[in-house]
């Protein structure tokens, strides 16, 4: 993985010095609310529904065993001992002290890390396909260009005060598992028709909340040396152009849309053709340089072992693990293990400290010592040995962490909801919680298969309710917290939007109406093949609905 | 009979909370903000004090009662960040917010916690 050279260091120990006189400052009196607010939401801090939260940020998800030890020790020493990953691959602690936060960024800097640029209107973290490097569909890693992005857009003078927030998401596979069309710049490294060359293609003005629109194409293909420069280019018209007199308006998906995808291609290109050739445009040596930080670890080439030799094996629980949670991996003898944080024991997404501690030496042992936070708020081990398998699953079946869940009804995505975030209008874990309880019947859930089920507590849509095949949306019903049901929806390459089944559900209801939903489909489907969305696909929402909302 | 659309439009409010049958006679406001050290909610009481229970803050039923408190906490900086009133329904058992996201945060964090699963936390 990339490490940090001098400047970067130099970088985040200095932001943290200056963090600590920006909050001595504000304890003293010497300066205002209002002229800290925006210094410390520059580096992660939110006021919350009941304390400080810190978004700390994890570049493209990926994290060093180290990195992961001081995310323990934090949320040991600085929080209530638990973490909460994030679908934008970072991680929130709940509970901070303010006084506290200037030796808890000393200890991130020291492994190289931060939470500069997770709040405010710039771009915020770059994120990526979680199985980037080791994916058997991949053209080409993304991550050296996701860290070229990185560092490009860190303190970058021109993008600090963009009209609102901005994010960006990169893969190198066929398969979409970075949601890419739904970011405000969503990049896919492709094949040109042709000759084969791998090159770049922009998506542009993706994005969920208020506003859910599926990012256009404005820019099917161009050369990799031009990721920064054309990169720059968007951000410039979009800085120029987005609105600013109205927070509802001001994402540039409302931009795009206002101008048409072809007309905001052409200005794009104009301010393209004017920086293409200034010290943005990449050399080779420097795309190179980078990927020598994400050069393949040493896979040993006497690993052997098959995955399907593994989905037999005896020990059945161990083989629905490796059925529902372990992928294939591009080197023989590897596979790509998922852990399942939506156990029964915590919120999703969470991990105590104590578990991040025990994964973290898991990833020393069975995975080169790296892992890698999923949008879906999974860990994801990309090198574990096939022969190890049953060892790593024996683990984490000791830490609670051997769920076999991964894509089914239980692995639900979850954002903190009204139990945390200050947005929020209605409880999301607890309807988490609920379902899980609901589909508990491990049998029910292979019974009912692929299906992916979010909730958002607000229409911010931190849980992506618009993208899962199931969605569920909190809101605050004269008082009462309530329920819309969404279905349709899907974060991958046949993207789309889950559209409102019906009147909303209260927290009582809710489990009932998911359970006559997903009744629905298993009755309606043509076989156990037909995917949820297939049948929701062929028949529409007519026949989920006459079921949900029947009487009993 | 608009005093009965009124209790009857409160019992649904709070038909999710324990005060099913409490009464609402008019809307009415409490001061809060939250703690500069560490975010924990705080309400405005008698005296112009915060204390940390909403059972025990002090009832404004006047715009002049909300402009002189709200002035009042805006200087209250060095222990509090950004003061606003909420709605609240005059109960016997002290003021209860009107939206779930009051009553959430006025719960505080134990409720939370525990029922996250993390008892006190550490």
């Amino acid at each position: 993985m990339y490490a940090y050279d001098q400047y970067d260091q130099t970088l985040v120990h200095e932001r943290a010095r200056q963090f600590r006189g920006q909050v001595a400052r504000r304890i003293s009196g010497e300066i205002t609310e209002n002229e800290f607010k925006p210094l410390r939401l520059q580096n992660g801090l939110y006021m919350q529904l009941h304390a400080y939260m810190l978004r700390v940020a994890i570049p493209y998800g990926l994290l060093s065993s180290k990195q992961l030890r001081t995310l323990a020790h934090i949320a040991r020493v600085y929080d209530r001992g638990y973490g909460h990953f994030t679908t934008r691959q970072n991680l929130q602690y709940n509970w901070i002290d303010l006084k506290r936060m200037p030796d808890l960024l000393d200890e991130l800097a020291s492994v190289e890390m931060h939470a500069i640029q997770t709040s405010g209107n710039c771009v915020r973290n770059i994120t990526s396909d979680p199985y980037a490097g080791v994916a058997v569909d991949e053209f080409e890693d993304p991550r050296p260009y996701a860290e070229l992005l990185r560092q490009w857009s860190t303190f970058h003078p021109e993008f600090a005060a963009l009209p609102r927030k901005f994010k960006i998401a990169i893969t190198g596979a066929e398969r979409d598992r970075a949601a890419i069309a739904v970011h405000d710049i969503g990049i896919r490294l492709v094949r040109r028709e042709g000759d084969g060359a791998v090159g770049l293609s922009f998506l542009v003005g993706g994005g969920q909340g208020r506003t859910p629109t599926l990012g256009a194409v404005i820019r099917p293909w161009i050369e990799k040396e031009h990721l920064l420069s054309y990169t720059e280019a968007i951000l410039r018209v979009y800085n120029r152009f987005g609105r600013r007199d109205n927070l509802f308006k001001a994402r540039i998906k409302i931009l795009v849309k206002s101008l048409g995808a072809d007309e905001f291609a052409r200005q794009v290109d104009a301010e393209w053709e004017r920086i293409k050739d200034s010290e943005l445009k990449l050399e080779s040596s420097e795309i190179e340089s980078m990927k020598a930080f994400f050069a393949p670890p040493s896979y040993d080439s006497s690993a052997g072992g098959s995955l399907d030799a593994q989905r037999l094996s005896k020990n059945r629980p161990y083989a629905r693990w490796v059925e529902r949670n372990v992928e294939r991996h591009r080197v023989p003898g590897y596979a790509i293990a998922s852990i399942s944080l939506k156990t029964r024991d915590l919120p999703t997404g969470d991990l105590t400290a104590d578990q991040m501690d025990a994964v973290a030496a898991l990833a020393d042992e069975f995975s080169f010592g790296e892992l890698v936070v999923n949008h879906r708020q999974n860990l994801v081990f990309p090198n574990v040995r096939i022969d190890a398998l049953e060892a790593l699953w024996k683990r984490l079946e000791t830490l609670g962490l051997g769920l076999s869940n991964v894509g089914t009804i239980t692995d639900i995505v979850c954002c903190p909801g009204l139990d945390y975030c200050s947005l929020a209008n209605a409880r999301s874990i607890t309807v988490a919680s609920a379902l899980q309880e609901r589909f508990a019947d491990a049998g029910r859930a292979d019974e009912v298969g692929d299906v992916t089920l979010n909730i958002s507590g607000c229409i911010n849509a931190c849980g992506h309710h618009h993208v899962g095949n199931i969605g569920i949306l909190g809101i605050d019903k004269q008082g009462v917290e309530h329920y819309q049901l969404m279905v349709g929806g899907s974060h991958e390459d046949d993207a789309s939007f889950g559209k409102i089944l019906g009147p909303a559900f209260t927290q009582e209801e809710i489990p009932n109406a998911v359970d006559r939903l997903v009744s629905a489909y298993v009755a309606l489907r043509t076989s156990p093949e037909e995917r949820f969305l297939d049948t929701y696909r062929r028949l529409g929402d007519a026949p989920f609905k006459e079921r949900v909302y029947a009487r009993d | 009979m608009p005093w009965l659309a009124s209790v009857y439009a409160n019992h649904l409010r709070n038909r999710a909370s324990f005060l099913i049958f409490s009464v609402k006679f008019m809307t009415v406001h409490v001061l809060t903000a939250n703690r500069l050290l560490d975010g924990a909610p705080l309400y405005l009481a008698d005296g112009e004090r915060w204390v940390d229970a909403l059972a025990n803050a002090k009832v404004l039923r006047t715009d002049d009662e909300r402009e002189h408190h709200l002035a009042w906490a805006r200087a209250q900086e060095a222990l509090v960040c950004d003061p606003y009133v909420l709605d609240v329904t005059e109960t016997t058992g002290g003021p209860v917010p009107t939206s779930a996201r009051e009553r959430i945060r006025a719960g505080g964090a134990r409720p939370v916690l525990e029922r996250l699963g993390y008892g006190e936390g550490q």
